[in-house]
Parts: C-alpha cells; structure tokens; sequence
C-alpha cells in the first residue's frame, strides 16, 4: 500500500456517511401500502423528522423495536430527526436559508441510499393549520420528491402524535388533526403507506416535558401503539429485558452516529472557518467503523431476543 | 541592514503543536497564586482545585450552599472512541473554612456541558443539543432521573453551545447562546429559532422559551441589577457592560439589523463572565458593581454602572485581580453563600479552539481552580438554611441585602404549598408600605410561585398598587404586564400599561414601550407610539422601532383601514411608518408629505425609504416633488436607487434630469447624473461632460453606462485632458470596469506616473470583473511602474476573492517588489526568541503609528482607530507571539472570527468583495480594506461566499527592517498585559483630529483669531490623530501650522455628554495651551469644571510649540456630586 497517511484517507472520505463495509445493497421493490410490514435483508431504513423521532435517539424505545420486529436479517437503521425541523428542512440549514438544509439532506441521503424512509412530520406546521397546510403539503411534496429521486425508497408517511395536556394546547386537536388527514392524503397521492400515529399515540397516557414532546415514559408508553400502527408486529411484552438490552446497544448507536452525520464545531470543520481547523475534520469518519462495530452489536443482541421467542 | 523579506526562507509548513511549549507555566496553584495582584481591600485564597475538578465552565451555588459546577475535558471536539464522560461536579465546605472539603461527581457523561443551575429540586445542565433537568432522587448526591426540557440547540461552535444558565429575579431561567449558533426548539406556543446570538427567557411553570434579547457575538455574563434590569458581557466583543432590555439587540454578525444598541463601555478587552456584589461581607463602596472577566489579559474587571437616562452609563474602576500567569483563566464569577466572591478559573495556556488546532498538545484538559476573594477584616455574610425557614421568614429574606439569598429564598418559596405563599405573600405586599425594594421583591416573588395554568395569581389592584410608587417599582409592573399581555391574560393590562408610556420617567417609558410590544395588538403600538410625544433617548427610540417593525404587518393593515389612527399625531404616524419598511407605509408617507405634514429631516427619510419600497405609482410622486429645487438631490437618487435595485421607474425624468445636470448646486447635478446614469437618458453627453470635467463621479459613470461594455471615447479623450490625478483615475477605472481591454492602452500610458492609490482604484476595477485579473496581469507584462502603485494594487487584490494569483506576480515584477515569504518552523522560533530578548515595545509602537504602515486605517487600540480589522486591544493578551507574526506576515492564514471576507458574484458576472456589513432580501453592503462601503442589489446577487482571505494585505510589513519588525510585534505582544500597554479607561480622550494649515495661514489667523479654529463651520481640514497607547499624544505628531513668527499646532477632540451637568477635565499639563470648549474659550488648568448640556461637545486645543514640548493628555470626570455623565468618543 502506498505510503498514505490515515489522515489523508480520511479526509478523502469526509462526506460519506457510511463506511465502505456496509456496501450498497441491489434496489429492493417497494414495500406494501397496507397490511402488515416487514423490513427486508439488507434493508437501510432512514427515520426523517423533527423532535420526535430526533429524541428516541437518547431513549432507543422506538428503533429499539424497529430492530427487534426484523431481528436476524442485515437491516440498518438511521435517525436523521431533527428538533424543530419541516419538510422545509429550515432546522437543517445552518448558516443558509432552508434550501441550504435541503441540499445538505440530499447529499447525506444520496451518500446513505435509504431502501426506505420513515417520515414523520406535521408537528410543527400544526401550528399554522389549518391556512398553512397547502404550503406544508407542497414542501412535502418537494421532499419526497427529492427522496424518491435519489434512491426510489418505499416511503412511508407517519402523522404527527397527540400533544400532552397543557393550557395553550387545549384547542390544538383540530389542527393536528387537520395535519394528519392533509398527510393521509399526500399518502394516498403518493401509494406510500401511511401510519396514522395521532390516532395511535391519542389514547396513550402522556406525561410529556410541555405539551409536545415526550418523556422517556412516554416514549416507552407509546411505542407499541406506534409500531402497530405502522403494520409491525408488536415486541412480546415478555421480551422486556432483551429489549432493554437492545435499546441501550442502540442508544451508543445513535449516538455514534450522532457525532458523525451532526458533528459539533461545524464551522471549523466543514464551514466558513475551515480554513483554520478544518483539517480536524478528518476525524468524523472515523466514526464509522464504530458504528459498524456496534451495529454488529445490535446484530447479535436482537438475533439472541430472536432466539428466545 | 537586511530588509525582514531578504532575511527570511521561503517554507511553508508550520509546525504550530510543539511551538511556545516552553512558556507553559507551572501548574502548582501557589505558583499561579503567587502571580496576583490584587484591589487593597481583598485577599485570595484557593478554594477548590484540580483533581477535585477540572476544566470548570459555569459554576452556581444552591440553596444549601454547595457549589455546582459544570466542567468539560473534551472540549474543544469528542474524539472518535473518547467517552462521553464530562462531569457535573458538587462542591461542599463542610467546616466553612473557605475551602471545599466534599466533592460528589452528580453526574458524569455529558458532552461539553456548558450550563448549570440547580434549582426545582434538581439542577438544569446545558449539553450541547439539549438542556436537561437532573434529579438525584434516591438522596445518594448523584443524579438517577434525567429530562430533556429543551432540545434543537445548534453546536456549529462548542464555545457558542447553550451555555450561561441564570434565574431572574422573576423566576425564570435565562440562557445565552453565541452568533454561530442556530437554534429550532418545539415548545407548546410553537417552534421558536433563533439563527444567531442571544438570550433565551424560559418560565419553568409554563415551559414558554422567548428570546429575550439578540445579538452580542459570544455573551457569557448575565446578570441583573437589584431593579431587575439586565446586564450582559460579551466574550468575543470589546463594549465592556451591555445594558439588555426585552427586545435589546446588539451587533449580530453577519445578518445585522439596520440598527442596533452599543455597549457602555466601547474599546474595551472581550469579556467572561458576570457578577454583581451585594451582601453584607463586601465594603458600602462595592455594592452594586459589576465584576467580570478579562479572561484574555488574566484579569478581573470591576465597572460601576450608573443611572443614564432610560439606560446606564458605566465607568471602570481599578482592577480586582491582574496576573502574569498564562494559564490564569478566570471565566465565570458567583457571590457564595459567605459573601465571598469566587471564581471559576478555567485554566489553560490556550483559550480557545478557532485559531488553535483542537489537538494542539498545550491546551490543557486536567487542570482547574476556583479562588475566593474576601475582604480583608470584615465578616461573612451570615449563611442562611433555608430549608429551616417559614413562609413568613422566607419572605422576610426578601429584605436581605444580599441578592443570592433573595434569589434562593424565592426558590425556596416555590417549593412550599402554593395556596399559602400566595396568601402570605399578599398579606406582606398589603403591609409592605413604602418599603419599594420589598414590594419589587414580593411581585418577583409571585412571578417565581406562578403555577402551570398560565393565570397570574396577580389582580390589577397589585399592579395598581405598584404603579403608586417610584419609578423603578413602576418599571418593573411594567415588566410583569409585559407577561401578562403576551399571555394574553387579563384586559385590564392594556389599560394600566398605556399610561406608563407617558411617564415622567424614562425608564418607565422604555418598560412600557416594551411590555406593550408584547401584547401584540394594533392598539398596543398606538399606545407605544405615544411615548414620542415625550424625550427620547436611544433606548427608547430603540424598542420603539422595533416595536412598529415587529408588529408592522399586524397594526399597518389596521391603520389602513381606519382602526388606529394615532390621534392623527403626524410624529407618531411617520415614526410607525417608517419603522414598517413595508411597501404598504410608502403610499401613506408621501401622502403625508405632500399634505406639508413631515418636517425636516424626516422627508429625506421618507424619500429615501420610496426609492427603496414604493411602487412605479409612488415613484411618479416622487418624480413630482422635485418640482421642489431643495427636493431634487434626495429624489433623484432615491429614484435611481429604485431603478438600480428594483428596475422600476418613473416616467418623465427626462424633463427634470436635463436642466439639473447645470444646476449651480453640485450636489444637485450629482443626483441628476445619477439617475441619468441609471436611467440610460439619451442625448445627455454634453452636459454630462461638463460635469465629468469638474470632477463627477456620477457624471462619468453616467457616460460610461450609456456607451455599454465598450470603451467610452469620450471618456478616453477627457482622460488625456485632465491634469488631477484623483479624476484621471476615476475615469480609468470606470472605463476598465465596463472595458478592460479597451482601458488597457491608457491605463498603461498613466500607471509609470501615477500616485499609489490608482494602483488600488485602477486594479479594483479589474478584479470586478471574472476577466479583468488576467487581462491586466497580462498587460503589465514587461512593463515598469512604480513601486507604491504596484504595492496598493497587490494589497487590494490579494485582499479579493477570485483567481488573482497571476495578477499579484505581474505586480510584483513590475514594481520590482519582493514576494513575502512564509517562515519555516525553526525562523519562527528563532523569531520569537529575538521579540522576548529584544523587541522594544516602545519603538514598536511609533512603528505602528508610522502612516506607511496604514496599521491604524484599519485597526482601533480600544476603540479608537479604524474599523476595518479587529481592535488590538489585548492581542497581547490574548495571542501567542508566533501567531502575532503569522498574522503579519501571512494576514489570510489568521483571521479572527467575524473578518472573513464575503464574495459576492453577480448576475452580469460581477464580483464584489469585502467585510459583510449587513444583508437583507434588498442589499449587501460590504465594506473594502480602505473601509469604503458598497451596497449590491441583493437580486443581482448570483452567488455569496465566504472565502478564507483576510482583508489585511500581505506585504504591509514587507518595508520593515527586522529591528523595526521585531519590534513591532514586541509591541503588539504587550498589548493588554498588564503594564505600560493595556489600555486604561479613566476617561482619556483618546482619539483627536489634526487641523492642516492653509495657503496663507497668516492672513487666515488675522482674520478669524485663535478661535477660528474652534468654529465649527470653518473651512479647515482635518486629519485623525489618535493618542499613544497610555494616552498621551505627542505634540509633534501634529501638523504644525507658521504664522506671525510662531509655531502651533491645533488639535481637536470630541466628548459625549449622555447626562447634562458639570464636566470635569483633567490636563497632564496646562502649559502653552488654549483650550475652547465649543466656540467658547476657557482658561487651562490642571482641572477644569464646565457645566455642559446633553449631546455632543467639541475641545479645540491650540498648542503654542515654543511653550509645549510635553505631550498632551486630557480626560475626562466627573466632579463630586455632579449628575453628568461623560465619555469621549472613540472611533476613527
């Protein structure tokens, strides 16, 4: 091998998300619209939205049964919530307009190739429904748009869940519900499948932090409405410990690749100032043999939960 | 001697890691101790140490008098395969002997917490993304339950993350974050962003987040007055105390607003940290100042900040801690529950990770220290357990003079059955009478209780009863409407706050322009707008404006329809109007105009505000004013303005254009050339030749428009007749600019002969366009000009964007320059043994002050001085030496945050660099090295960059013998240090103009007398001066003026009065001066003592050379008992 620093190698493969181990797998066929739903081998699936998905990064409830309701085959999963965010992309932009945060989006996606892609948004143009739905919908549109162009995933479309009690919500219902049937439709439009997570997450008793987003109770309380209602089978509730096992694998996960898809110091990596410590950026990649290596992890923690059934 | 380029290798790489290794200082606390010199009355000692703690951040006392302090080891960046295991650590003096015997790890595994505050029974930690609440619930001190509470907080920097938690007197928790950072956070009244720097407001109860004020570039001290107004220091911006009131914004890079507030102390060095001193324990003459950080100089600063206005005014006092020791780090301050003060020393030779590598081996990630100060022979203050405490003595503590036991006890309040301490506090503010500090207190009190439902448990008689006392209790029931009108609560608010707008004080009525902001309503901004009919002030006028600008799409549209009407008040309706910068206000504005009823001044607001709103209806108004021969200049450039930006017009122009462009007033004719130039009129070359001749730039621009891309012959042949370089220039430059090539032939004719400034002017006009580099670049081949020419035109293109490499080396041969070369690792440290062994800071500083070296064009010594590049107040401080000389030598290599250049492209394939003044969706105004501004039309804008070139022109150092360049950067490193170099703010005033002599100086002098010199209106001209670093200014730095056998010299100085009344000025010596104040001469002392008003006042001192050898030093003071409040204006 030619005399190449690692630090040069690294640099060369500072934007790719994903580490050249976990090769891109042939183009899957769609997933079904309805019915029940099962991931597939090889299956790459990436969770876009705003705090709600962003969040079950610190408490794993949510991937944690994601993974479990496919233990055994190779299926890799990437949280890319972010708190605040639209299908606007404006909490994606950093120092540019939204339209900087939705070519950022693309050029992860494009490095990650998704087979499918959760989204979950609507929490935050409830707000404005229902006049600003025509608009949301129309970014949507553009998003999925993008999505599909850069690796034809099987979408999958989740509306936003109940809010919790609190007096400046008490007539917010209408406007998630109003968000959640735009969202079905666009579901429709699209042959995409929806999962209708408001209803679902309604009934479930929610402590929540102010009203709109969840506790790690809450998380753990609406998990198995929420992965019924996207036509998953439910984790068996004698498979508590396992999970709890697997949730913990999947939090360092998520936090490795926290640190590698949102590093901190920005600027000084890859923005305006990378003229001055820029070349720490070689760094960041070097967090994806971590991450493979704790997938590997996840792998054979969920194939044990899959033995025990 | 050797010239420094000659003496130096070319070689690139820096070995940057292993250098300045040998100045690392000792790590033993007593030797750092050793090194502080300290105010008289105090004493230090160390009262928490490494490995008890390291690298602490923020720290905060609890009720129970343990200190919280948030610490991180892995800053600046987490390594791959690094735990994530930075630490809240808890310190306990269990024997209250000053120094923490108990540490309890509360929780290890953060990720650079930058916050802490306990509090509601846990504590409140800023981790990056996140702000969490922690609870230990088992009572082992250790955290077992962990919320995220807020998330979406942005870490493009991770010493900009969330950081600085605080509780306000009213409760809620406050907290900063830092201009990179940019923040998305769902709350329950909707996602709030804030793209930038400021300060978050967080009410517990509600989980309502606001952003309280914006702006500032790395604001880590917040702290509040004992009359809950807010201060506010920044760490990264030299202002010194920032006075923040809701809704306050101050400088935010690079999406500045039109306007902004300042801090009160310009020129000061960047700052940490803040704390107020109250409490029983320090001396009657400290309480109530404010102490912070200068955490670059290893100091600790002490201001006292005084009533001014609506606002304050604050004035720095001697220090409380200077050291010697480069690791004495101090960032953070709190009062302990003794009384003393202590700080957070962050301890590390390297303060940050921008301009040093994140794994550069000196920065140091294990040590740490908390020091305490006390006053010498005075008692602690007594240490209170408030968990003993009743209701009823809980709030007897609100009496307490020490702020921290107020604050604890409020929270301690809130931890008792709810019922109760409202009635308890209500039976108190029914017995509190006259007792105003008490009654302030209790309302805080009520805010801190407030429960989750959203309702006050406030009725508008406790308001009522407030609103009868002084001013300050009335500005905080200000406050607290301003909550209950953003809640929407209660519709007697409206009401009881619309008078305050009419108070007799002004800081009243800047609380209630504010509270009224909040309700949101058109009828609130009638209410607010009411207060022009009193005096203003900056402040006010401030949150007035932003008030009619925040609001302008709620109360325009129902003053368009007759709901609000202003009471018809003119004043108030141009002010609203104005502040809307909507295209809706233009109609209405002008039709005011036209009506007579806008004076002054403000007309030329309105005008100028058409250009850049109205529409072609209101354009063709505008065009029917300059009937009006004083309106003719504002419109016609408001209307080319309009035509430039927005390619809209108004028909007819011909009609006025024609006749203005002979009009005997110059600036008239101007404007006609401007618009004609923008409107491309037609047969209008032989006036506008005229003009050119007389030297218009805008008649000659005009010319050029009209030819297109080709070379104007008119143009080219006027340039053959002009004698005046300047013009010659001009016309070159704007020939090159539309045709370079057809401007090559003359150019090359004029360059050999011309001054240094056409190299700079004649290559902007090149660089401005893709082509041009290459096309002069290979014009200049072969050919010989001047050294100068070929200096100024390499600084303005290695200071651009774009590809000017071959244009820098064509210069550089036909000037027969040297390149500047980079020095290898060994030179460098070569280099720096020769600054420390033999650099003189004394002759470096007469280097800088060398006007070859244009060091003070673009850079202020505290304030004082350009503005172009960063103030080099405390580099020395603040910077190692070897990137001093980097920094000299290789400008791009180095740039401090905020000074990255901007490139713009534009659609017709322009390019425009410079400094990012500001932008929005109209403009982009830049800023060039020579400090010239430059607004682009934002829709011609193709592509904005920020391009990784310093604006500082490599070379500036390149004439230097390495003596003098040695001694330069000697002077620079002692800059800020301690000692002869750190700039003292006692009032100096520090930044003078020099008045140039006439032709006939003498026939002048026998005419308008010595006090010509003082008339305002005079046709002198001036140069800036600014004063040595200790504030004298040489008296032959001045120019000197012969007439009638004698020499003088006649400098000119400016103060701002803030607060009227009796002015002190102090003189290092009186002798061979005459002194004017205004135009009204008074007799030199060595103290002086004028009763000046509010605004502006000029000093004149003429200097007679034969009685004065001595430089001069003036500052200015306040007499005893005087009300005035007085600083010299800084600036260049």
């Amino acid at each position: 091998m030619a005399p190449f620093s690692s630090r040069f190698l690294a640099a060369a493969a500072s934007f790719c998300l994903v580490a050249a181990a976990s090769a891109q797998a042939p183009a899957l066929p769609a997933l079904p619209e309805s019915g029940p739903l099962a991931f597939r081998e090889g299956d790459t699936v990436v969770m876009l939205g705003d705090t709600f998905l962003e969040r079950d990064g610190n408490y794993g409830h949510l991937e944690a049964a994601l993974t479990a309701s496919c233990a055994g085959k190779h299926v890799r999963f990437r949280n890319m919530g972010w708190s605040g965010d639209t299908p606007r992309c404006e909490s994606r932009s950093y120092f540019g307009p939204p339209q900087e945060g939705f070519d950022r989006l693309k050029a992860q996606l494009t490095e990650i190739k998704p087979s499918v892609v959760i989204l979950c948004y609507g929490a935050v143009d409830a707000f404005n429904a229902p006049a600003g739905l025509p608009d949301f919908l129309a970014s949507y549109r553009r998003l999925l748009d993008m999505v599909t162009e850069v690796s034809k995933p099987s979408i999958i479309l989740m509306a936003p869940p109940a809010t919790g009690d609190h007096p400046a919500l008490a007539q917010h219902l209408p406007k998630l519900e109003a968000t959640r049937d735009a969202i079905k439709s666009l579901a429709a439009e699209r042959h995409a499948r929806f999962a209708d997570t408001l209803a679902a997450t309604l009934p479930v008793k929610k402590q929540t932090v102010n009203g709109v987003t969840f506790t790690e109770a809450d998380y753990a309380a609406m998990t198995p409405a929420v992965i019924t209602s996207l036509g998953l089978p439910s984790p068996a509730p004698d498979d508590t410990n396992r999970l709890a096992e697997l949730r913990k694998a999947v939090v360092e996960k998520q936090r490795l690749f926290f640190y590698r898809w949102r590093p901190q110091n920005e600027i000084y990596l890859f923005g305006a100032r990378k003229h001055e410590q820029g070349n720490n950026g070689v760094e960041i990649p070097m967090f994806d043999p971590l991450i493979a290596k704790q997938e590997a992890a996840i792998a054979a923690i969920a194939a044990k939960a899959k033995g025990a059934n | 001697m050797k010239r420094i380029t000659t003496s130096l290798l070319a070689l690139t790489a820096a070995a940057q890691a292993q250098r300045d290794l040998k100045e690392i200082p000792s790590v033993d606390p007593a030797v750092e101790q050793a090194t502080f010199k300290l105010s008289p009355e105090l004493e230090v000692n160390l009262f928490a140490q490494d490995p008890l703690i390291a690298k602490p951040i923020q720290m905060a006392w609890d009720e129970k008098g343990r200190l919280w302090v948030a610490s991180s080891a892995i800053y600046p960046h987490i390594k791959p395969a690094q735990e994530q295991s930075d630490k809240i650590v808890v310190l306990e003096d269990t024997d209250h002997d000053g120094k923490a015997d108990k540490s309890t790890v509360f929780f290890e595994g953060l990720l650079i917490p930058t916050g802490i505050l306990p509090g509601d029974g846990g504590a409140y930690v800023a981790n990056s993304t996140e702000l969490l609440f922690m609870k230990d619930t088992d009572g082992d001190g250790r955290a077992d339950s962990k919320e995220v509470i807020m998330s979406g907080f942005g870490t493009e920097d991770t010493h900009h993350i969330l950081h600085s938690i605080k509780r306000g007197h009213d409760g809620c928790l406050y907290f900063n974050q830092s201009v990179y950072i940019h923040t998305h956070s769902e709350t329950p009244f909707g996602v709030r962003r804030l793209m930038g720097s400021g300060i978050w407001q967080f009410r517990t109860e509600t989980k309502r987040a606001e952003v309280f004020a914006m702006g500032h570039v790395n604001p880590w001290g917040h702290v509040w007055d004992s009359w809950g107004q807010s201060f506010v220091t920044d760490g990264a911006y030299g202002e010194g105390i920032n006075y923040s009131f809701p809704g306050a914004t101050f400088i935010c890079l690079p999406n500045q607003l039109p306007r902004i507030l300042r801090g009160l102390n310009p020129g000061q060095p960047k700052h940490c940290g803040l704390e107020v001193i109250s409490g029983r324990h320090f001396p009657a003459e400290w309480q109530g100042d404010m102490i912070t950080c200068d955490f670059r100089g290893h100091r600790v600063n002490r201001f006292k900040v005084s009533d001014n206005a609506s606002g304050f005014s604050s004035q720095q006092l001697g220090d409380v801690v200077t050291s010697t020791h480069g690791s004495f780090r101090p960032i953070d301050l709190k009062m302990g529950p003794d009384g003393a003060l202590y700080i957070a020393d962050w301890y590390n030779p390297i303060i940050q990770h921008g301009e040093v590598d994140f794994r550069d081996e000196r920065r140091d990630h294990t040590h740490g220290r908390i020091w305490r100060l006390t006053a010498k022979g005075r008692e602690p203050s007594p240490r209170i357990n408030f968990a003993a405490q009743s209701i009823t003595d809980l709030i007897a503590l609100l009496k307490a003079p020490e702020q921290w036991v107020r604050l604890d006890a409020k929270q301690e309040l809130k931890s008792r059955p709810h019922d109760a301490v409202i009635e308890a506090l209500k039976a108190a503010f029914a017995s509190a009478g006259n007792d105003t500090a008490f009654l302030r207190e209790i309302t805080w009190a009520v805010q801190t209780v407030a429960d989750f439902d959203l309702k006050w448990p406030f009725d508008a008689s406790l308001i009522d009863s407030l609103l009868k006392h002084d001013a300050s209790t009335k500005g905080v029931a200000a406050r607290v409407l301003g909550f209950v009108l953003r809640d929407g609560k209660g519709p007697q608010a409206l009401t009881l706050t619309a008078p305050l707008a009419s108070d007799p004080s002004p800081r009243v009525r800047l609380e209630a322009v504010n509270a009224l902001r909040m309700a949101g309503s058109p009828a609130a901004v009638e209410a607010a707008c009411r207060v022009l009919d009193h005096p203003m002030d900056e402040n006010i006028d401030f949150a007035l404006w932003l008030t009619c600008r925040q609001l302008a799409d709620t109360w325009l549209p129902a003053f368009q329809k007759g709901e609000i009407t202003f009471g018809g008040n003119i004043t108030q309706i141009s002010f609203a109007l104005k502040a809307a910068d909507r295209p809706q206000a233009v109609g209405a504005l002008l039709a005011l105009v036209a009506d007579g009823k806008v004076s002054g001044d403000r007309v030329k607001d309105v005008i100028a505000l058409v250009g850049a709103l109205g529409s072609k209806e209101d354009l063709q108004k505008l065009l029917a004013m300059a009937a009006k021969a004083e309106m003719r200049a504002p419109v016609f450039n408001a209307l080319a303005v309009a035509m430039r930006q927005r390619k809209t017009a108004a028909d007819g122009a011909d009609a006025f254009v024609r006749p203005a462009l002979a009009d005997p007033d110059r600036a008239t004719a101007d404007a006609a050339a401007n618009l004609a130039g923008a409107y491309l009129l037609p047969a209008l070359e032989d006036p506008l030749l005229k003009l050119a001749n007389n030297g218009s730039l805008n008649a000659i621009r005009a010319l050029q428009a009209m030819t297109g891309n080709r070379a104007s012959t008119l143009l080219l042949s006027l340039a053959d007749q002009i004698d005046a370089p300047d013009l010659r220039t001009e016309i070159l430059a704007t020939i090159a600019a539309a045709d370079p090539a057809g401007a090559v032939p003359q150019i090359l004719k004029w360059l050999p002969n011309a001054p240094a400034e056409a190299g700079t002017r004649i290559v902007d006009a090149f660089i401005a366009r893709k082509d041009g580099p290459a096309i002069l670049a290979a014009a200049l081949k072969d050919q010989k000009i001047p050294a100068a020419v070929a200096s100024a035109g390499i600084q303005k293109a290695s200071s651009a964007g774009g590809d000017t490499k071959a244009l820098v080396e064509a210069l550089t041969i036909a000037g027969g320059l040297q390149p500047v070369m980079a020095l290898s690792p060994d030179q460098l440290s070569a280099m720096m043994a020769e600054v420390k062994a033999s650099g003189d800071p004394a002759r470096g500083e007469l280097v800088y002050r060398r006007a070859s070296q244009q060091c003070q064009v673009c850079h202020a010594i505290g304030a004082v001085g350009g503005i172009v590049g960063p103030d080099l107040v405390s580099i020395g401080a603040s910077a190692p030496v070897d990137y001093i000389i980097e920094s000299l030598l290789e400008p791009s290599k180095k740039i401090k945050e905020g000074y990255a250049t901007t490139m713009l492209s534009t659609k017709d394939g322009g390019i425009h660099s410079g400094f990012l003044v500001r932008q929005d969706d109209r403009e982009v105004i830049l800023r060039d090295a020579a400090g010239n501004v430059e607004s682009i039309p934002a829709n011609t804008v193709a592509k904005q960059e920020s391009i990784p070139v310093s604006l500082m022109p490599p070379g500036l150092t390149a004439t230097l013998r390495r003596d003098e360049f040695i001694d330069l950067v000697r002077f620079l490193s002692e800059l800020g240090k301690d000692g002869a170099y750190k700039v003292q703010e006692d009032g100096t005033a520090r930044r003078w103009r020099s008045a140039q002599p006439l032709p006939d100086m003498g026939r002048w002098l026998s005419l308008k007398g010595t006090r010509g010199f003082a008339d305002a209106a005079s046709e002198l001209t001036w140069l800036p001066l600014y004063s040595h670093v200790d504030g004298t200014l040489p008296i032959t730095d001045a120019a000197p003026f012969k007439a009638g056998g004698r020499t003088q010299a006649v400098l000119q100085t400016e103060i701002d009065v803030t607060t009227a009344g009796k002015v002190g000025l102090r003189l290092n010596d009186a002798a061979g001066l005459q002194i004017f104040v205004g135009n009204a001469a008074v007799t030199p002392a060595a103290e002086l003592s004028l009763d000046l008003p509010a605004g502006r006042s000029t000093i004149t001192v003429v200097v007679d050379a034969a009685a004065r050898q001595t430089p001069l030093k003036l500052s200015t003071f306040r007499p005893d008992g005087s009300p005035a409040a007085v600083r010299p204006v800084g600036g260049n």
